[in-house]
């Protein structure tokens, strides 16, 4: 059970480049996120250019007027030393995955590796993006991803841009904590 | 309906009857495509078991789950997967070979007055496995094996997502749904479309005994169901009847049943042989305790 804390409360929203981590940030933030995303120097395409290379930072205000600080962590390996740092303390992570990746049981596994030795808050949630997009996706490589990693959590596709279907991200990480 | 068809080892007399066969089943509705085996996913492979290549592609094919036609003379002992054909085949009987693979059995009228969905989560034909379900003209793709449905238009899937309450579907199980789905080109998240579906329908009180879920449902396109998000969190901590359910949730017994309706027709909600009796008189209880950091977040994201 998380309890009360002077800390500022965060959740950290984690996953591979390019899986939507900073839409689905900015689709529940109050406000305009903070982005560091720079122009990418490989692998751009025509509906991705930039990638985060710190991190993105948002804020939700909850009732109170209290804050809910919200990180994405840059999904680029390069970038892993920061993984650690964005982790500590958070309340839990969102983990994307892109539905376009044809070894997304790999990527699920190693995500959840890496959460694992950095630290991670127990709390993970994982939603997948682009579903729309990839013609045979199926959630099975997944589930078998999380029997092989022992754990049972969340796993929803989603649409990054929708207030709606990422807040229901956000729910089911609260009744796991809860 | 398309058909991709990776070849092998084939002569070329064996490769052009081939290809001839392939463009008659234009008739059926079928657009094959012939192309050499590159390791890729496609829709069937055809070797001649008489060729080395063909036979190291039939193996492959095998262990990719993709279904293998064999050319073969003689009594040849192959994996029982493999559907052998005679090297003098003629193209005719080669298009009714090829098109027995495409077209499942014949759809088959559910035989009970029961709602669709309570067909799908208990009727033991059907509640496991990939189905198609036609209702008039509009048939949706059920794939419990990837935990996707799959429809021809956004305006089928709703007009048979409206329906499950109806029991006047025609059934048709589906044995490889990569192949079969080639044509649908919408498709999405079957929890979440069943858990939509059940609220939509008018279902009978779900059955007793207690139940457990094995795996998080996809209820990620369904966020308007919060109570379905809190029922499968309580459902995978421990067994629970419907009662017990409904009473930690504080719903109704119309709402419990829709939700362990819908959870049951996704093939992932459980019966707990052996497990006591429903507890008679439930305590309503929030999830989120009242008051504290975590209430005010669930305020917050809708939770409460």
């Amino acid at each position: 059970m998380y309890s009360d804390t002077a800390e500022p409360i965060k959740l950290v929203f984690a996953g591979s480049m390019g899986a939507g981590k900073s839409t689905a940030i900015g689709s529940i933030a109050d406000g305009e996120p903070i982005s560091t995303d720079m122009p990418m120097s490989e692998g751009a395409t025509d509906t991705k250019s930039t990638t985060t290379v710190a991190f993105d930072f948002a804020t939700v205000w909850l009732n109170d007027g209290t804050p809910l600080h919200i990180y994405g962590m840059p999904g680029q390996d390069y970038f892993s030393h920061m993984r650690s740092i964005l982790l500590q303390g958070a309340l839990g992570v969102v983990l994307v995955l892109d539905g376009i990746d044809p070894d997304i049981g790999s990527s699920c596994e190693a995500w959840l590796h890496s959460l694992r030795e950095n630290n991670s808050p127990t709390h993970v949630v994982i939603g997948i993006t682009k579903t729309d997009m990839a013609p045979n996706f199926s959630l099975a490589p997944v589930r078998a991803a999380l029997r092989r990693c022992e754990v049972t959590i969340p796993v929803f596709t989603f649409d990054a841009r929708s207030t709606e279907q990422t807040t229901h991200l956000v729910r089911a990480l609260l009744v796991l904590i809860g | 309906m398309k058909l991709s068809i990776s070849v092998a080892g084939l002569s070329d007399e064996l490769r052009l009857r081939l290809e001839l066969a392939s463009k008659l089943l234009a008739a059926h509705r079928i657009r094959a495509h012939l192309q050499d085996w590159d390791g890729t996913k496609c829709g069937l492979v055809v070797v001649d078991l008489a060729d080395a290549y063909g036979l190291r592609v039939m193996d492959l094919a095998l262990r990719r789950e993709i279904p293998v036609y064999a050319f073969a003379t003689g009594n040849i002992t192959v994996d029982e997967r493999v559907r052998l054909m005679p090297h003098g085949l003629s193209v005719k009987p080669m298009a009714q070979r090829l098109q027995e693979l495409m077209m499942p059995p014949d759809p088959v009228a559910s035989e009970t007055s029961d709602p669709l969905l309570v067909t799908l989560a208990r009727n033991p034909a059907w509640s496991s496995g990939d189905v198609a379900v036609t209702h008039g003209k509009r048939r949706i793709l059920l794939c419990r094996s990837s935990s996707r449905v799959w429809a021809n238009t956004l305006s089928d899937l709703l007009y048979c997502k409206d329906r499950f309450g109806l029991h006047d579907w025609q059934l048709q199980p589906i044995s490889d749904p990569h192949t079969i789905h080639s044509d649908e080109q919408f498709s999405s998240s079957l929890d979440s479309f069943l858990t939509e579906a059940a609220l939509a329908a008018s279902l009978p009180t779900f059955m007793p005994g207690r139940w457990r879920l094995t795996e998080w449902p996809d209820l990620g396109a369904a966020p308007e169901v919060v109570v379905s998000l809190r029922a499968a969190s309580l459902l995978l901590r421990q067994p629970m009847s419907a009662i017990e359910l409904g009473g930690r949730l504080g719903i109704d017994d119309v709402a419990v049943s829709a939700c362990l309706w819908a959870l049951l027709a996704t093939g992932l909600l459980r019966s707990e042989e052996g497990a006591a009796d429903p507890s008679p008189t439930p305590v309503v209880t929030s999830p989120i305790p009242a008051g504290g950091l975590l209430a005010r977040l669930a305020r917050r994201f809708g939770l409460m």
